[in-house]
C-alpha cells in the first residue's frame, strides 16, 4: 500500500568550506580558545526545503513546479530516503523506484544483460525475480542485440530506456523522477507514457519534477509548486500553473513598487484577473518596466537569452531569465526573505549592458556561499 | 515481494536504526558480492590474464625482496620466504581496508545520493573487494608453503580464526574511517602517512626476534597482533593467547564505539558528500 506523508518537513545543507572541513580549525580552536570560529560552530547552512508539510495516495501522479532551486530536487531526494530530514517527520511506505539518475549502478563495461541484473539488485529485486523479468524488459527496451554489447556502445537514450524499463518492471509503489524524459525520442516518451499509466492506473505513486509544462500536464494528476523550499500553492494542475502564472514565485518581483512607480497601470491592473506580476510578464517587461528591487530591463539590452525571449513574446521566459541573473546585478537589492538557492549559477552566458555590469565571480563567491 | 519494502520513518532511535543499516547491508550480499568483484574484473577488462595479474605481480615482488632481504638480514631463504609472504600479502589486504575505507563514501557519492541503500554495503563491498583480492594473493603464499614444505596441521587452522576477526575488525575501522574523512578531508592523507609507517614498524619485512629486549614494544601494536594471527599458525607456530585477547577486545570495544557513531552519523553523511 503506497502512501507518502510529510510533516513539516526541512532540509538545511551545511555550507562547509576548505577551513570548516578540515581539522585544522578544529585543533586551532582548541589551542587559542575557540576564538577563530566566532559561533558559527559548523560554517553556515542554507535551508532547503523549509516546513513542507504533504501527503499523497495511491493513484497520485505528483508533478512539481518550481524554478531551479526551489527545492524539487531536494524534496524527491527525501521521498527517496536518501536526505533524511533535520527536522519534520516521514513516512513514506511502499517500494520506491528513484530514477534521478539514469546511470546509477551501471557497469559501462559489462553488457546490457548483466546492467540489468546489477540494476535489479540495487533496486530491492533478489537474482531470481530479475531473471524472471529480463524478457519483458528486454522487449520494452527494443534494444535487441545490443543488450549483449558493453554498456559503453549506447547512447544516452539507449540508457535511458534501459533504465526505464527496469525500474518499471519491477512495479514499484513509488516511482520518483527528476527531469527524466529530456533525452527520450518522441516514440519512446508515448510508450512510457502508456506504461505508466497502466501501473501508476493500479495501486502507485509518482512524483516526477520537471520544467516542462506540458509534460506534467500530459503525466500528471496533481501539483505542487515550490519556491524557496516553501510549498506555495497545492492542487489540480490547473490551480498550481495558474498560481505560477499568476504570482510566479515573486521574489524578484515588487509588487508595491510596481504599482508605485507606474501609476499610469491603475486602470490596467483593475481590469478583472490581472495582477502587476501578470501585468508585468505580459506587458511591463516588454515596455521596459522595472520589476523593482534594482532590477532595470536596460540591464538586458544586449543579453541575447532574454532578447531571444522578448522577440518571440515570450513573457514568462524573459522573467525566468531576470530571476536568473538578477542576483548577480550590481544594482540588486534582495527582499528580506529572499534566500539563495542551493544550485545558484554564476551566469556565463550571460551579456551585460554598458552601465549595468555583473559582479565579479570572486565577490559573488562571497556573497553566496552555495554558488558552484 | 515484501523482499524491497522501503519504510522511511525517520523517529527510529539512533541505535536500532544503525543495528537496521548494519543488519540489512549484510543481507544485501548478492549485490555486494556482485559489485565487489566487478571492481576487480573492472581493473583488469579487456587484458588477456584479466585479476590473474594480481597474483603474478604479488608473486614477482615477494620473490624479489624475499632474495633481498634474506641477503641483508642473513637469514636463510627457507625461513625467511614464508615468513615475508605471509605478512606481505597479509598486510597488502590491511592496508587495502584502511586506505579504501577513508574513500568509501565519497567514492560511492552517486549511489547514496539516489537511492536509499545502507551505508554498511559500502563497507561490505569494500570488505569484500579486498578479502577477493588476498585469495588471488594467497596463491602465492599455498605456493611458498608447497614449496617450502611448512609444517601444516591441526593447529594451522587457527588461520581461519585469524582471518575472521581480520574481517570483524576491518569492518568497523572501514566504517568509522569512511565517516569520519567523508566529514573531515584532511584525515585522508594524515591515515595515508599512518599506514605507510606502520607497515615498517609492524615485523613484516624484519623478523621480531631481532628486536630481543623490546619485544613488550610490539605488543601496542594492533598490526603485529592481526598479521601474528595469521601467520603464525602457518609457521607452525601457536599464537599466543594474549593476541586473540586483543583482536578479540578490539573487535568489542570498535563496534561499541561504531553503532553510536554510525547512529548520530548516517543521517548528516549524505550532506557531507
Amino acid at each position: 500500500m503506497a502512501r507518502i506523508q510529510l510533516d513539516k518537513v526541512c532540509v538545511d545543507f551545511p555550507v562547509f568550506n576548505a577551513t570548516s572541513r578540515s581539522v585544522r580549525l578544529g585543533l586551532l580552536n582548541k589551542v587559542i580558545g575557540g576564538r577563530l570560529s566566532k559561533g558559527k560552530k559548523h560554517g553556515s547552512s542554507v535551508r532547503a526545503l523549509d516546513e513542507v508539510t504533504v501527503s499523497f495516495e495511491k493513484g497520485d501522479r505528483v508533478g512539481l513546479v518550481g524554478h531551479n532551486g526551489a527545492g524539487k530536487t531536494t524534496l524527491l531526494r527525501v521521498l527517496a530516503g536518501v536526505y533524511i530530514p533535520t527536522s519534520g517527520l516521514i513516512r513514506c511506505e511502499g517500494r520506491v523506484a528513484p530514477l534521478f539518475d539514469i546511470s546509477l549502478g551501471f557497469d559501462l563495461e559489462a553488457s546490457g544483460y548483466d546492467n540489468i541484473i546489477l540494476r535489479g539488485l540495487f533496486l530491492g529485486l533478489s537474482k531470481a525475480q530479475i531473471e524472471a523479468r529480463v524478457d519483458d524488459i528486454a522487449e520494452f527496451t527494443d534494444l535487441g542485440s545490443y543488450l549483449d554489447m558493453p554498456l559503453r556502445t549506447y547512447s544516452s537514450g539507449m540508457l535511458l530506456r534501459l533504465a526505464f524499463a527496469i525500474a518499471t518492471e519491477i512495479e514499484p509503489e513509488i516511482i520518483l523522477m527528476d527531469e527524466w524524459i529530456g533525452v527520450g525520442d518522441a516514440q519512446f516518451v508515448e510508450r512510457a507514457k502508456e506504461r505508466l499509466d497502466r501501473f501508476i492506473g493500479g495501486s502507485s505513486i509518482m512524483v516526477l519534477a520537471s520544467h516542462s509544462e506540458e509534460l506534467i500536464r500530459a503525466t500528471c494528476n496533481k501539483a505542487i509548486l515550490l519556491g524557496q523550499g516553501q510549498v506555495l500553492a497545492e492542487g489540480s494542475v490547473e490551480d498550481v500553473f495558474h498560481h505560477y502564472h499568476f504570482f510566479g514565485t515573486s521574489h524578484f518581483f515588487d509588487i508595491e513598487q510596481y504599482i508605485y512607480m507606474y501609476p499610469d497601470l491603475q486602470d490596467a491592473m483593475a481590469e478583472p484577473g490581472m495582477a502587476p506580476w501578470m501585468h508585468f510578464i505580459r506587458y511591463g517587461i516588454f515596455e521596459g518596466r522595472s520589476p523593482g528591487r534594482g532590477i532595470t530591463i536596460d540591464a538586458f539590452a544586449n543579453d541575447p537569452v532574454f532578447q531571444r525571449a522578448l522577440a518571440v513574446r515570450d513573457g514568462l521566459a524573459a522573467a525566468e531569465r531576470i530571476e536568473e541573473i538578477a542576483p548577480f546585478l550590481k544594482t540588486f537589492t534582495p527582499s528580506q526573505d529572499w534566500r539563495t538557492a542551493r544550485n545558484l549559477k554564476y551566469p556565463e552566458n550571460f551579456v551585460p549592458a554598458q552601465d549595468y555590469p555583473l559582479i565579479d565571480l570572486d565577490d559573488a563567491r562571497s556573497l553566496y556561499p552555495s554558488i558552484a | 515481494m515484501s523482499a524491497f519494502e522501503h519504510i522511511i520513518d525517520n523517529s527510529r532511535s539512533l541505535l536500532a536504526s544503525a543495528w537496521g543499516d548494519i543488519v540489512d547491508g549484510l543481507k544485501l550480499y548478492p549485490l555486494w558480492g556482485r559489485l565487489g568483484w566487478t571492481d576487480i574484473l573492472q581493473r583488469y577488462r579487456r587484458s588477456v590474464l584479466g585479476p590473474l595479474w594480481l597474483t603474478i605481480s604479488m608473486a614477482v615482488l615477494i620473490a624479489s625482496l624475499g632474495f633481498l632481504y634474506a641477503g641483508l638480514f642473513k637469514m636463510e631463504l627457507k625461513t625467511y620466504l614464508p615468513f615475508l609472504s605471509i605478512g606481505f600479502v597479509l598486510w597488502q589486504m590491511i592496508s587495502g581496508i584502511l586506505l579504501d575505507g577513508c574513500t568509501v563514501f565519497i567514492g560511492a557519492e552517486g549511489v547514496i545520493k539516489q537511492i536509499n541503500l545502507p551505508l554498511s554495503l559500502h563497507v561490505y563491498r569494500l570488505v569484500w573487494r579486498n578479502f577477493l583480492t588476498f585469495l588471488h594473493n594467497a596463491v602465492v603464499i599455498v605456493a611458498v608453503i608447497v614449496i617450502f614444505d611448512l609444517p601444516i596441521g591441526w593447529n594451522s587452522l587457527f588461520v581461519l580464526a585469524g582471518l575472521a576477526l581480520l574481517i570483524v575488525n576491518g569492518l568497523w575501522v572501514a566504517l568509522l574511517f569512511g565517516m569520519l574523512c567523508t566529514r573531515y578531508r584532511d584525515l585522508n592523507p594524515i591515515i595515508g602517512s599512518i599506514v605507510q609507517l606502520s607497515f615498517f614498524v609492524t615485523p613484516i619485512i624484519w623478523n621480531p626476534a631481532l628486536l630481543p629486549d623490546k619485544k613488550f614494544i610490539l605488543f601496542f601494536n594492533p598490526f603485529f597482533h592481526c598479521v601474528e594471527s595469521v601467520r603464525a599458525p602457518l609457521m607452525g607456530n601457536v599464537v599466543p593467547m594474549e593476541t586473540w585477547l586483543v583482536l578479540v577486545g578490539i573487535a568489542i570495544v570498535g563496534w561499541a564505539i561504531v553503532i553510536p557513531a554510525l547512529g548520530v552519523m548516517r543521517r548528516q553523511l549524505v550532506y557531507w558528500l
